[in-house]
């Protein structure tokens, strides 16, 4: 009673701030008892999370099962090639022979394009990799041989592709509707002069070199590749490149595209359609390969080189328009579900609290102290239920990528499960941190905002504004 | 501070709360709504006040200016002589953490609490210990009537229990001014006059100056003295002696009808309290 009546004539102090754990504590008590609001409030962020995730983590398993190394543009291109092939051949499996000049043996680290090109098929199971070294007989005995490639990877320019017999049956097997995939000029910049090196012509060793023009139309300087089709096709235009990453020259004849040549890392490589209606493409790769022109053959290539037209409209068509589309609209609209979908719950779960929070006020709560209560309880909840989403929208990814990338093994008949050989851990860590951070960091930011409102407001009006 | 300590009859007559022509408009677009019209009033300190009035009045609108838990538009509200609008953030908290116990029509306890925790929260505020707090919540839960319920939810209470719990929160802190607007607003006229003998207790006790908004004629029996609203200003202010005459001639018709049974349950309850306080 003495102590009551003093306290009555206490001078108005200044309330005390409470430490983080009280705020903790009534803050969990909270979320234990309104268990299954909490849980309402979570599932919102959960479904966003997983949506969120499992978008972002399919591009992912797209990407890197297609690509080992995804950063290496190089992949994806050879990939569309190869997939183009399989597709067009009806095989499910295509046996790639990459020429690839030896290096010193001492030197392990020098990775050649060719060594990761291969890697790359050894990666993809639907794809068998037959290193073939640089010389002579060695390309001679793998394209004569019983079983001859479908696929001919020519990594670099070796010296070798221009000593005969080489040339000719590069060019027999291209006739016999084989695919002839010269990519990276590495190593062209130690070659003899392009006057010796034929082939090496067609690759530019650095743009900006060398010019060329002819009556009616100014061509780029340094496109020696142009040279050739221009050669080829008088009446070509060379069209405005800026809108295509990294394309350095498209040339179309009467709206017909016939050549690309794109960089990769530091490497080119160049694209020349062939079109089976016109017999001087298929000389041109006889002349590609031969550093001369021959005559046209007959129906044969007509029809095998069909194929190539089709192999670089597809891949032009995937890499510079639907592809990058489709995913950038996919993942923002996931962004945005999720950023509507979590401040809606979090907003939800506050407002109908205001009541609350004026009711603390006038118990003596301090601002900081509500905001703090919702900062914990929201935190918490966001990290509940970014976690969850992130395993499931995982988890369904997941499952779905693994029977997308199931590759059977014709030879064989064995299966493989790419997702599971090839599992692109560090690159999925990388999306799981970012969703859990987006999780997070928008269910506070919603609740925080709100919550911040309604305590900075008188009591009464907290408590008036009832949602 | 035991040295400030000063007898009842100082406390009595000490001003608790004072305001000076307090107004409030409320902007609602171009309407403005002059809901309190200048209100220049003084309580002193273990007073039982009511504030009475038709709806509209303002009642609800000068006991949230006198809790600061609403600004005036204009005017000053004074507590134990100190300007309200003075005050800080941190000064407002602890007011109304320690000086002041508020009780409300719709109760307002955190549904989430259960009653013994919804008693402590204001201790916790105010920086007690948990143990400290508990003992102190049992005490006042004990005093409401409800020491067995401790651990049961608003929602598992009824109206009148709720309003039990919010007394003794109101207490927890040993305010010197319970502030209640229409207390018993929500309740049935037995649990309504319970109420009102708890915090008539609380009065007299606990020496708590009590202001109540209300309709209810049965507050006006336990009341010191009458503060008549009326259309956002002072009406009139009597004290309980005066009140018997007064009240066939303010209230006319129909609580004039009421008015004898109204006072003899008013010498009932005092009746009551006193055998309460005589057990205790
Ligand atoms: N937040 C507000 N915004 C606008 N007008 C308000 C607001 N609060 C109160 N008013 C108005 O102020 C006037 C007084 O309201 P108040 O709630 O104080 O009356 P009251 O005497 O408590 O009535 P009741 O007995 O019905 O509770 C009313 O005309 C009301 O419409
Ligand atoms: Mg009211």
């Amino acid at each position: 009673m003495q102590d009551d009546t003093t306290r009555r004539q206490q001078k108005i102090g200044k309330q005390i701030v409470l430490p983080l754990s009280k705020a903790f504590e009534i803050a969990w008590k909270g979320i234990k008892i309104r268990l299954w609001r909490s849980v309402i409030t979570m599932s919102g962020i959960v479904l966003a999370i997983a949506f969120l995730m499992s978008v972002w983590t399919s591009s992912v398993f797209d990407r890197s099962l297609r690509s080992v190394e995804p950063s290496d543009e190089l992949y994806g291109l050879v990939q569309d090639v190869l997939e183009a092939e399989a597709i067009a051949s009806g095989r499910q499996r295509i046996q790639c022979a990459i020429v690839e000049q030896e290096r010193a043996a001492t030197s392990v680290e020098h990775v050649t394009p060719g060594m990761r090109i291969r890697h790359f098929l050894d990666g993809e199971e639907a794809f068998r990799s037959l290193p073939v070294p640089a010389d002579a007989d060695a390309i001679a005995e793998t394209l004569e041989g019983e079983n001859p490639p479908h696929v001919m990877l020519l990594a670099g320019f070796p010296d070798v592709v221009s000593v005969e017999p080489v040339p000719r049956l590069i060019g027999d097997f291209v006739r016999g509707g084989g695919l002839l995939v010269a990519y990276g000029a590495e190593g062209l910049q130690d070659r003899p002069a392009p006057e010796q090196m034929p082939l090496a012509r067609l690759l530019p060793a650095s743009p900006g070199s060398g010019s060329f023009s002819a009556e009616g139309a100014d061509i780029e300087p340094g496109q020696e590749f142009a040279q050739v089709l221009w050669q080829n096709h008088p009446g070509a235009a060379f069209l405005e490149t800026s809108g295509k990453p990294k394309a350095r020259a498209l040339a179309s004849s009467g709206g017909r595209p016939l050549g690309w040549m794109w960089q990769v890392g530091d490497g080119t490589v160049a694209w020349y359609a062939v079109d089976a209606s016109s017999a001087q493409d298929v000389d041109v790769i006889s002349w590609l390969l031969r550093g001369q022109t021959t005559q046209a053959a007959g129906e044969k290539e007509r029809e095998t080189t069909g194929l190539l037209v089709r192999l670089i409209a597809r891949a032009v068509g995937k890499k510079v328009e639907t592809g990058d589309m489709r995913g950038t609209w996919l993942v923002t609209l996931s962004l945005l579900v999720c950023v509507v979908g979590i401040s809606n719950a979090m907003l939800m779960s506050v407002t109908e609290r205001f009541r609350e929070i004026g009711t603390m006020k006038c118990l003596g709560a301090l601002d900081m102290f509500v905001v703090k209560l919702f900062l914990i309880e929201s935190s918490l909840q966001g990290v509940v239920g970014s976690v969850a989403g992130a395993l499931i929208g995982f988890s369904l990814s997941f499952v779905r990528a693994l029977f997308t990338f199931h590759v059977k093994d014709v030879q064989t008949g064995e299966g493989f499960w790419l997702s599971l050989r090839y599992f692109p851990a560090a690159t999925l860590l990388g999306w799981v941190g970012v969703a859990l951070g987006t999780g997070i960091v928008l269910s506070v930011i919603a609740a925080i905002y709100p919550a911040i409102r309604a305590a900075r407001m008188e009591p009464v009006q907290a408590m008036r504004a009832e949602a | 501070m035991a040295g400030t300590a000063t007898t009842e009859t100082e406390i009595a007559q000490q001003v608790v709360v004072r305001t000076k022509d307090v107004k409030k408009v409320y902007k609602m677009g171009k309407v403005e709504v002059h809901a309190l019209k200048g209100i220049t009033v003084e309580i002193e300190a273990g007073e039982y006040i009511s504030i009475m009035g038709p709806s509209g009045s303002g009642k609800t609108t000068l006991f949230n200016m006198v809790g600061a838990l609403d600004k005036p538009t204009s005017g000053q509200v004074y507590i134990d002589e100190v300007d309200v609008a003075q005050l800080d953030a941190y000064e407002l908290a602890w007011l109304r953490c320690r000086k002041i116990g508020y009780i409300f029509q719709t109760f307002n306890l955190i549904p989430v609490m259960s009653a013994l925790e919804n008693v402590t929260l204001p201790m916790t505020f105010a920086g007690l210990t948990t143990d400290e707090a508990r003992n102190k919540g049992m005490d006042l839960l004990d005093q409401v009537g409800l020491a067995d319920r401790y651990d049961h939810k608003p929602f598992e209470l009824s109206g009148g229990q709720q309003q039990r719990v919010a007394i003794a929160r109101a207490m927890a802190n040993s305010p010197s001014i319970i502030l209640a607007d229409e207390p018993t607003g929500n309740l049935d006229l037995a649990t309504g006059k319970e109420i009102i003998q708890l915090l008539g207790e609380m009065n007299r006790k606990e020496h708590v100056t009590i202001i109540t908004a209300t309709h209810d004629i049965k507050m006006l029996s336990a009341s010191d003295r009458i503060v008549w609203m009326r259309d956002g200003a002072l009406a009139k202010i009597e004290r309980r002696e005066n009140l018997d005459i007064q009240i066939g001639s303010i209230e006319g018709d129909a609580e004039g009808g009421v008015e004898a049974s109204l006072r003899g349950t008013g010498e009932r309850e005092k009746e009551e309290s006193t055998d309460e306080s005589a057990e205790q």
